[in-house]
């Protein structure tokens, strides 16, 4: 275990990362990889994972770099950040998923685990790990886990899910579950955005259901907009624009304007132009129509979402006749413990305002 | 981490609250030089900018980074150009970004480069005589 803090709680780090690179994990390579791979690289290894466009310029000179590489180097880090325990995560094989040579991608996370058993992970240490499979190839992924399931610094089954298409509920993923369930090992699930970038819009024609694509594709393609919008200035260039969005629910509104604003604090030079913070444009610009409003039987719930995204955004609407159309009834009832002005606010006035119309005596 | 000595000689306004402490001999900091200094229990990072010494609180406003071991540079700005936001650095505000997540401080006002709330604690620096020195 880690040095552990005896004031505080047990601090358990369920994602932490390496920075491998290619150096580390060609030694561990099977061949013909590994012979491949260094014949045609040599020393200068080509890193083999699809990239969507990395250029950061918020990122680059203005973070000193920090880089985990050894044992040591993570058990640094536990110690500066009272780790006890941490679930120890690739960062260049979170692409894995996305990686076009099947064979290949298993030789990779073969070669990952390897890597890690040996030189990083450390059980004694509090030092875990997932073992690390390409779902590329299911069946391979599946041996990858009964060879290891015993390994005391395994504890869990990586699955890199950045981009992997089909998505993850098909049933060629099965052997994978399987072997996880048997060996009695959580699978893990970490994106890489970049590799979700390259098979996004692919990957929901892949959606088996309509209840996939409803319950996720409304609110994702609206924070798709909104974060785009805000982020190429459209509210700094057309000040005086509203912008409805509707049919999406509610919760992911006060989500997206903490998330915009806390990654806005970080990558502020990928939109210099704001003049405000995302979520001050979302709160003065941006409206949203309040349908299919989850759980609105969870009083808590609708009354912390209204306080969360303010009753000068939302805007009722019952979407009728759709199939997941709300009762005006129900909803106003559940409005009915907020302050008469933010309820009439919601029911229609902000709406009149939105739209600019006079209200009818 | 070096702990400032109280200077003894008076200095400003007496009746203002500030204590003006020696640092270190203007020599010893090369452009770009930073250094951690304690005072009273306060961490304190000095930089040395193009022309002048900076002195900002070392606790980042984020998650407590280490502000003295950040990059110094200048803000990115965008241009509107006919149907685009062009990126450009002409800027010549000097900026520490934090080594953690990069939120980017201006080093004379302590503002985060954002249009936010957040902002670091500045000080005044004093140089005499080839010594450095940090009013708090
Ligand atoms: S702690 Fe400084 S940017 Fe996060």
């Amino acid at each position: 275990m880690g040095e552990v803090d005896n004031d505080g709680p047990i601090v358990f780090d369920t994602d932490f990362h390496l920075n491998e690179g290619m150096e580390h994990l060609v030694p561990y390579l099977v061949d013909p990889y590994k012979t491949l791979y260094e014949r045609d690289y040599g020393e200068e290894y080509r890193d083999p994972f699809p990239q969507a466009g990395w250029f950061a310029p918020d990122r680059m000179g203005k973070q000193s770099p920090r880089q985990v590489q050894t044992r040591e180097d993570v058990s640094d880090a536990m110690a500066e950040f009272d780790i006890d325990y941490a679930l120890i995560q690739p960062s260049n094989c979170m692409h894995l998923g996305s990686v076009h040579h099947d064979e290949f991608a298993t030789a990779l996370a073969n070669a990952y685990n390897e890597w890690a058993s040996n030189e990083i992970l450390d059980s004694e240490k509090g030092i875990y790990g997932s073992i690390l499979v390409a779902p590329q190839r299911p069946e391979t992924a599946a041996a990858e886990i009964r060879d290891r399931k015993d390994a005391d610094e395994f504890v869990s089954v990586g699955i890199p899910s950045g981009g992997v298409h089909p998505p993850l509920g098909n049933r060629r993923y099965h052997p994978i579950y399987e072997a996880a369930e048997e060996a009695g090992l959580p699978i893990v699930m970490h994106n890489a955005v970049t590799t979700i970038m390259t098979a996004f819009p692919q990957l929901f024609q892949e959606f088996s259901r309509n209840l996939t694509c409803h319950a996720t594709l409304h609110p994702m393609q609206q924070m798709v907009h909104l974060a785009d919008m805000i982020v190429q200035g459209i509210p700094v260039e057309f000040p005086n624009l509203k912008i409805v969005m509707q049919e999406a629910g509610v919760g992911w509104i006060p989500f997206m304007m903490r998330r915009l604003d806390n990654e806005y604090l970080n990558h502020r030079s990928d939109a210099p132009m704001l003049e405000k913070m995302p979520s001050e444009y979302i709160e003065d610009q941006f409206y949203f129509s309040s349908q299919p409003f989850e759980a609105v039987q969870e009083q808590k719930y609708v009354e912390y979402v209204v306080e969360l995204v303010g009753s000068d955004s939302l805007m009722f609407a019952t979407d009728y006749p759709h199939f997941d159309f709300d009762n005006t009834e129900d909803v106003m009832n559940r409005l009915q413990r907020l302050p008469e002005a933010e309820r009439e606010k919601i029911a229609g006035k902000t709406a009149l305002d939105v739209f600019d119309i006079d209200q009818h005596d | 981490m070096t702990d400032a000595s109280t200077d003894d000689t008076e200095r400003g306004d007496s009746s203002s609250e500030s204590t003006v402490y020696h640092v270190t001999s203007v020599d010893d900091m090369e452009e770009g030089d930073r250094l951690l200094v304690d005072i009273d229990g306060q961490s304190l990072a000095i930089f040395r900018g193009s022309e002048e010494f900076y002195a900002i609180s070392n606790y980042c406003q984020h998650q407590g980074g280490p502000m003295c071991k950040g990059r110094m540079l200048n803000p990115l700005d965008s241009t509107k150009s006919k149907d685009a936001w062009e990126l450009s650095q002409d800027s010549d505000v000097p900026t520490v970004a934090c080594p953690w997540h990069g939120w980017e401080y201006e080093l004379e006002t302590g503002e985060h480069v954002a249009p936010t709330k957040y902002n670091l604690p500045t000080y005044d620096t004093i140089v005499e005589d080839g010594e450095l020195y940090v009013e708090v």
